[in-house]
């Protein structure tokens, strides 16, 4: 039974009205007068109130009720100062907001939910002399050792991505592929929505061409044909029968519209020589990382024993999956995490500075407090509870900010990032927002309630009293506040102006090429239709041929592993002339194949010699044209041309041939702007021919709009052909530099806005010292200080914030940015020029920030600031 | 006046569970018999009895009542409930371990 409040207060009192008149009525039995009986009896009594309150504190319902009041105080005071409230909100709201969209992405990428039971167990395992961590290839016949001597894995499979051609359709089409091993499904624990996975030993050569389809391809490119399972279906140029759809929504880690298997890989092939697929395993739940990659260490040692000609020396690296994948892409998004915590520690600052500005109005109102014999933890928790109010404000506002410009923000970000649909309504994210808020409750408000409620409360009460002992400390406070702000401001800015003199490096990068008005566009030949590398040859040059009559056209070209498309060949190659380097130790430079037309189109210069011609037959000697840097690093100033070299690479047609070179063209970047290695080596398509080429077309017109006269081209020579990956060369180049772009933009965002919110702490600060010192001002004026002294007066004192929070700012970015020099291209962490930059615009805009303040203080009526009191 | 001794919380409460067993009483009534058993060695002021008596009746060890006292006023009495019997027996036993386990250093150690 709930007795009400009232009274129970009212019982309270009779309670102890009781015990008094008890007490006197004991004390004049004793013997006392009645005035002495009632005087020693209130002494024996002792502080009622404080004992009062603690007989309250004993029943829950009482700290419900003063919780409840609290809160109903701090809501009536902020809605008797909107102003302050508003603003108060609006700070928390973008401080809040940024961290939660920042971390929305972070919980995408860093923590995602992948449909299948401990993805953390899934590894990657690189195998090479030495293994690098990372995507490495493996040969078949190694595979099969390691999985049957293998004793800490559950599984372990085999993957490669492969564009496959997909024919009999209206139009040629092209699927992204899944080449696997027929374990590949169980590892992840994969079951079908329709039909069946693939069966042990359904890998092997000679087994039926089966494949299993993914649920979005099952609808977008057979119509979610009931009649699916048992279709055949021509890929590559062969026919396959479909055994199985995956469920809907689900996603691995390698997305595929079709999965096939391992034997059906362009250049299967069973010895230990040919490496052409990824090897991953599922550890065993009690092993760790450490233990699975010592049990393969020690197979891959006998393996080097036993066959030296193929697998000298090597041993393999285990990484997990998820780290692999997340590579790029997780030191951007924590320095963001860690650049949006500081805006929001800034933030903070300037509320607990507002905040501090409001315990001065206040200190009256906590006097009388004291005096009624409030206990300090109640006033404490009162001022907590107004805090806290903001606080869930400004945090319901952030998230609903953080809602709004999602959608923005990952439209912004790079495709690279993989963000994907990110739910920001995901529970970790909300949870996450629940904890700053109590957070930034917690920092903002803690200083100005333990400082509001230690009052003397005589000297606060006296009426207009001046600088207090109390005052003074607020004042350090909160000028140790404004420092704070401007060092991480000064930090901020520092590491956005790094980005952004990187990213302006990275733009000026020659990337050796022309890469205006390039159409380029990929296929992949079927090997069974194009069975030997004439036929080949033939097809890159016919396309070429009537590419170059389409109108708009200026020229084409075919190229192997077009620049910046992420395709790429390396091999090995000595020469000859030179001592030989030990085996395994050659060194190496891209390969790449093209049709003579390839430098003139993309527009890469010729330095020396001549480039490929028609008389670079199958039939003549092998011929290759050489990069510069090739060139300069090998043949060291001597004219290569003329000289040889040869190619050590056993999946190459033109292995151990001596090769001449012909000619010597200018670098040009291959993978991307950041690449600095330019070695290149060309050898042309009517000796060096294969199944992969990429058209590259100059167009005098927007290229995209001769894409498809263009295509009409190619299906003309042969219209069961597809082709994808239609763009232009700048497209390329531009997505090479968007991650840097992105970083740059919002480091960029999160600067400016600290700059605003430190002049805005700086502003109030010195605000708030004007007001205060209004007496002092008005006697100098009376003495006869001139405006411009008086100005001086406050803008050095705002200025010597800004030197002091500014050098501190400058040291800390100093020793920072060391742990962000891999983000940066071309410039140092230490690069003076963007520090004195960050360092200088903090110190003008520290300086407007004061100069209003510093207005103010001339305008002070030295009459009014004397005489008021 | 008499020097006051410190009572520890839960020895307090001892003894209000104690002075109750024989008849209701109000607030000044316990303090003064406790007073008076103790030959005046154990005062126990206002400030620390009334939280003691609300927390014991918050825990349900003893309950309240308004009833007409001697003096035909208004007063608070409380009394000793079932489980505050059970919780006395309790502290009894335990007090007594308590005080036998530090006799038993005093004298020998």
């Amino acid at each position: 039974m709930k007795i009400s409040r009232r009274n129970r207060d009212v019982e309270l009192n009779e309670e102890f009205r009781d015990h008094l008149e008890r007490e006197i009525q004991k004390n004049i039995a004793d013997g006392m007068a009645p005035d002495e009986a009632r005087r020693r009896a209130a002494i024996a009594l002792g502080a009622i109130e404080s004992a009062k309150e603690e007989c309250r504190e004993q029943h829950l319902s009482y700290w419900i009720e003063t919780t409840l009041q609290d809160l109903g105080y701090g809501l009536r005071l902020l809605r008797k100062s909107p102003g302050f409230t508003c603003i108060a909100i609006a700070i928390l709201a973008l401080g809040i907001g940024a961290n939660t969209a920042i971390f929305s992405a972070v919980n995408a990428t860093l923590f995602a939910r992948w449909p299948f039971p401990h993805p953390e167990k899934i590894v990657i395992i690189a195998e090479g002399a030495p293994a690098k961590p990372g995507w490495s290839l493996v040969s078949v016949p190694n595979f099969e050792d390691y999985s049957r001597e293998q004793k800490t894995f559950d599984q372990l499979a085999l993957w490669i991505s492969q564009s496959i051609n997909l024919t009999g359709q209206e139009r040629p089409d092209r699927l992204i592929g899944s080449v696997v091993s027929a374990n590949f499904f169980e590892l992840f624990g994969t079951k079908p929505q329709l039909g069946r996975l693939f069966l042990p030993g359904e890998d092997q050569s000679g087994a039926e061409n089966v494949a299993v389809l993914s649920h979005d391809a099952w609808q977008t490119r057979f119509g979610a044909d009931p009649n699916i399972l048992g279709r055949h279906m021509t890929l590559n140029n062969e026919t396959y029968a479909v055994v199985g759809v995956l469920p809907a929504g689900y996603h691995l880690p390698f997305e595929s519209d079709v999965y096939i298997t391992a034997q059906h890989q362009t250049s299967y092939k069973r010895d230990r020589a040919t490496r052409v697929l990824l090897m991953i395993g599922r550890i065993k739940p009690q092993v760790s990382r450490g233990q699975a990659e010592a049990n393969l260490n020690t197979i891959a040692r006998s393996l080097a024993r036993e066959y030296p000609e193929t697998s000298a020396n090597i041993n393999v690296a285990v990484t997990e999956l998820r780290d692999m994948m997340n590579r790029f892409v997780r030191k951007p998004l924590i320095f963001l995490l860690v650049a949006v915590a500081v805006v929001l520690l800034i933030a903070c600052a300037n509320l607990a500075n507002l905040l501090l500005s409001r315990s001065t109005q206040r200190q009256r109102e906590m006097a009388v407090r004291a005096a009624l014999g409030a206990q300090r933890s109640r006033t404490i928790r009162q001022l907590f509870a107004e805090t806290m109010i903001i606080a869930v404000f400004g945090g319901m506002a952030g998230v609903a900010l953080a809602y709004w410009t999602l959608p923005a923000l990952l439209r912004l970000a790079p495709s690279s990032f993989d963000l994907g649909s990110v739910a920001v309504l995901d529970s970790r994210v909300l949870l996450f927002s629940l904890g700053l808020v109590f957070l930034t409750g917690v920092l903002f408000g803690v200083a100005p309630a333990l400082h509001s409620s230690h009052i003397n409360v005589a000297t606060a009460l006296a009426s207009r009293s001046r600088g207090t002992a109390q005052t003074g400390t607020r004042e350090r406070v909160r000028t140790a506040f404004v420092v704070f702000q401007v060092a991480m401001s000064v930090v901020l800015l520092t590491g956005a102006i790094l980005l952004l003199r990187s990213f302006q490096a990275l733009l000026a990068t020659e990337t050796g090429m022309d890469t205006r008005n390039l159409l380029t566009m990929e296929y992949r030949l079927p090997r069974n239709k194009y069975t030997n590398s004439e036929a080949q040859a033939a097809f890159h040059r016919q396309i070429v041929a009537r590419v170059a009559q389409v109108p708009g056209v200026v020229s084409s070209a075919v190229v192997r592993s077009l620049p910046f498309s992420g395709n790429f060949g390396q091999i090995r190659f000595v020469v000859p002339d030179r001592p030989a380097p030990e085996k395994g130790k050659e060194p190496i430079a891209y390969a790449n194949s093209v049709t003579p037309g390839y430098f003139a189109t993309a527009g890469i210069p010729v330095l020396s010699g001549r480039i490929f011609d028609d008389h670079d037959s199958p039939l003549a000697r092998t011929v290759s044209v050489i990069s510069r840097a090739v060139a300069e690093r090998y043949f060291h100033g001597e004219d290569p041309v003329g000289r040889s070299l040869q190619i050590v690479d056993n999946n190459s047609s033109i292995d151990g041939k001596p090769i001449i070179i012909v000619g010597v063209v200018g670098n040009a970047k291959q993978m991307s702007l950041r690449d600095n290695d330019e070695a290149e080596i060309y050898t042309c398509y009517s000796q060096d021919s294969g199944i992969f080429g990429t058209l590259v077309v100059r167009t005098t017109v927007d290229p995209m709009s001769l894409a498809d006269p263009v295509r009409q081209a190619v299906w003309s020579i042969d219209n069961d052909q597809p082709v994808w990956k239609v763009r232009t060369l700048a497209f390329l180049v531009e997505r090479d530099v968007e991650s840097d772009r992105f970083l740059m933009v919002l480091m960029l965002a999160f600067g400016v806005l600290a700059l605003g919110l430190t002049a805005l702490g700086t502003y109030g600060v010195l605000s708030n010292a004007v007001n205060q010192r209004q007496r002092e001002i008005g006697v100098r004026m009376a003495m006869g200080a001139q405006p411009s002294a008086l100005r001086g007066l406050v803008l050095t004192r705002g200025m010597k914030l800004a030197l002091v929070g500014g050098l501190i700012g400058v040291a800390a970015a100093a020793a920072g940015t060391r742990l962000v020099s891999s983000l940066l291209y071309g410039i140092s962490p230490l690069d003076p020029a963007a520090f004195i930059t960050s360092f200088a615009t903090m110190q003008f805009v520290a300086f407007l920030a004061s100069y209003v303040p510093a207005h103010r203080a001339t305008r002070v009526d030295p009459m009014r600031a004397l005489r008021c009191d | 006046m008499p020097p006051q001794t410190d009572l520890l919380q839960g020895t307090l409460d001892l003894l209000i569970l104690k002075t109750l067993t024989l008849e209701p009483n109000h607030g000044w009534g316990i303090a003064q018999r406790i007073q008076q058993v103790s030959r005046d060695v154990l005062q126990v002021g206002q400030g620390s009895l009334y939280p003691a008596l609300h927390r014991l009746e918050g825990k349900g060890l003893i309950n309240s009542d308004w009833r007409e006292s001697e003096n035909h006023r208004r007063a608070k009495y409380y009394e000793l409930t079932r489980a505050g019997r059970r919780q006395l027996e309790r502290e009894i036993s335990e007090w007594n371990r308590l005080v036998g386990a530090i006799g038993l250093v005093i004298e020998g150690a």
